[in-house]
């Protein structure tokens, strides 16, 4: 009878070492892919973010704001590949989160500011080229209206007189 | 009112006239075109000027550096700049065969440039190292840059006694991100710093 308890002692012991090794060894393997994972999505925004801002910039708009904040997220993203290669999961996460969430409403404000660079673009376009040029004729035109105005009068003071 | 007189005065004032409408749209049409497109990548010393680099680096000491990113590429640049370290024969990065070092990056600094923009970071590094005196070498442990512990474990150089120097060298290497592949390739550029690692 104390054999058989002996026995049972040592079985639930090794089966209790055996679970703590399980779960100590699952929850980091679930850690790194977690934090890999965060870290590949925070790259993936970092890239679509980029493209939003190319675009606004492209559309006319200030960007210089837009690009200090890829900055701050892009900084963040390379402490989380740092902590992720030194083994420090957790920290690898939470830095790749907040990355992550650094970027928050980001692309609707690059669409935003790209649309009133657009916007006022073509309201540059219709006042410096448009407006410039039909300027320019009419200055010429009227110039020429003039000089052959002018040049008719002295004939008709002349018929007069 | 002599017209024959007056002409000249008249159509030159016409044109005055005529060419200050016209500036704005002429503003754009002649503007001389951009030709030239590059990045530039370069390393001040301590004080921001191109002086005072540091060379002589002993152990746990911090040194201060500027890396800076000026863009004329004609839009937006996302750069990533990699932080390499070697010793005298380890790959190092080529100008000629326009390639970047093999090493792996020890830290990606990442860099979004307007077009015609500069950008500057301030780094603060230093270095943990061990002297083997048998074996007339450096071991590394760590670099420190920027308050970011980067292992340097299995780093080590040794005694060139031409020079009479530990010889050391701290690479930046620009790589720019491609849309369209879409990736980082290397940008033919890079800066480094030579070090001495005095013990």
């Amino acid at each position: 009878m104390k054999r058989l308890r002996t026995v049972c002692l040592i079985l639930s012991l090794c089966l209790c070492v055996l679970f703590i090794v399980r779960s100590v060894t699952f929850s980091s393997a679930s850690s790194e892919s977690d934090a890999g994972l965060a870290i590949a999505q925070a790259e993936q925004r970092i890239d679509v973010c980029y493209s939003a801002a190319a675009d606004a910039e492209k559309a006319g708009a200030n960007v210089t704001s837009l690009l200090s904040v890829l900055d701050e997220a892009g900084l963040l993203l390379s402490r989380a590949r740092v902590a992720f290669q030194n083994g420090d999961f957790d920290s690898a996460y939470d830095l790749a989160v907040q990355s992550n969430t650094r970027l928050n409403g980001y692309e609707s404000q690059a669409f935003s500011l790209g649309d009133a660079a657009a916007q006022q673009g073509r309201v540059d376009f219709l006042v410096n080229v448009v407006g410039s040029t039909a300027g320019t004729f009419a200055v010429i035109v009227v110039g020429l209206l003039v000089w052959f105005g002018l040049k008719r009068r002295p004939e008709k003071s002349g018929s007069v007189a | 009112m002599n017209m024959r007189k007056h002409g000249v005065p008249f159509f030159v004032v016409v044109a005055i006239v005529a060419l200050l409408v016209a500036s704005p749209a002429l503003s754009r049409v002649l503007v001389w075109p951009r030709t030239e497109f590059f990045t530039e990548l370069y390393i001040l010393g301590s004080n921001g000027l191109a002086e005072d680099y540091p060379y002589n680096v002993s152990r746990v000491q911090n040194y201060s550096i500027y890396l800076g990113l000026g863009n004329q590429l004609g839009y937006a640049a996302y750069y990533l700049v990699e932080v390499k370290f070697r010793n005298m024969s380890q790959s190092a990065p080529d100008s000629f065969n326009r390639t970047p070092s093999e090493l792996p990056s020890l830290f990606n600094i990442t860099a979004f440039v307007a077009d015609q923009a500069t950008w500057v970071l301030p780094l603060t590094f230093s270095f943990e190292y061990d002297f083997n005196s048998s074996l007339m070498e450096v071991d590394f442990r760590s670099m420190t840059l920027n308050g970011l512990a980067l292992n340097l474990e299995g780093y080590s150089t040794v005694w060139n006694s031409s020079k009479s120097v530990f010889y050391g060298n701290l690479v930046f290497e620009a790589w720019i991100y491609n849309a369209s592949t879409p990736g980082f390739q290397y940008h033919e550029r890079y800066v480094d710093l030579k070090l001495n690692m005095t013990v």
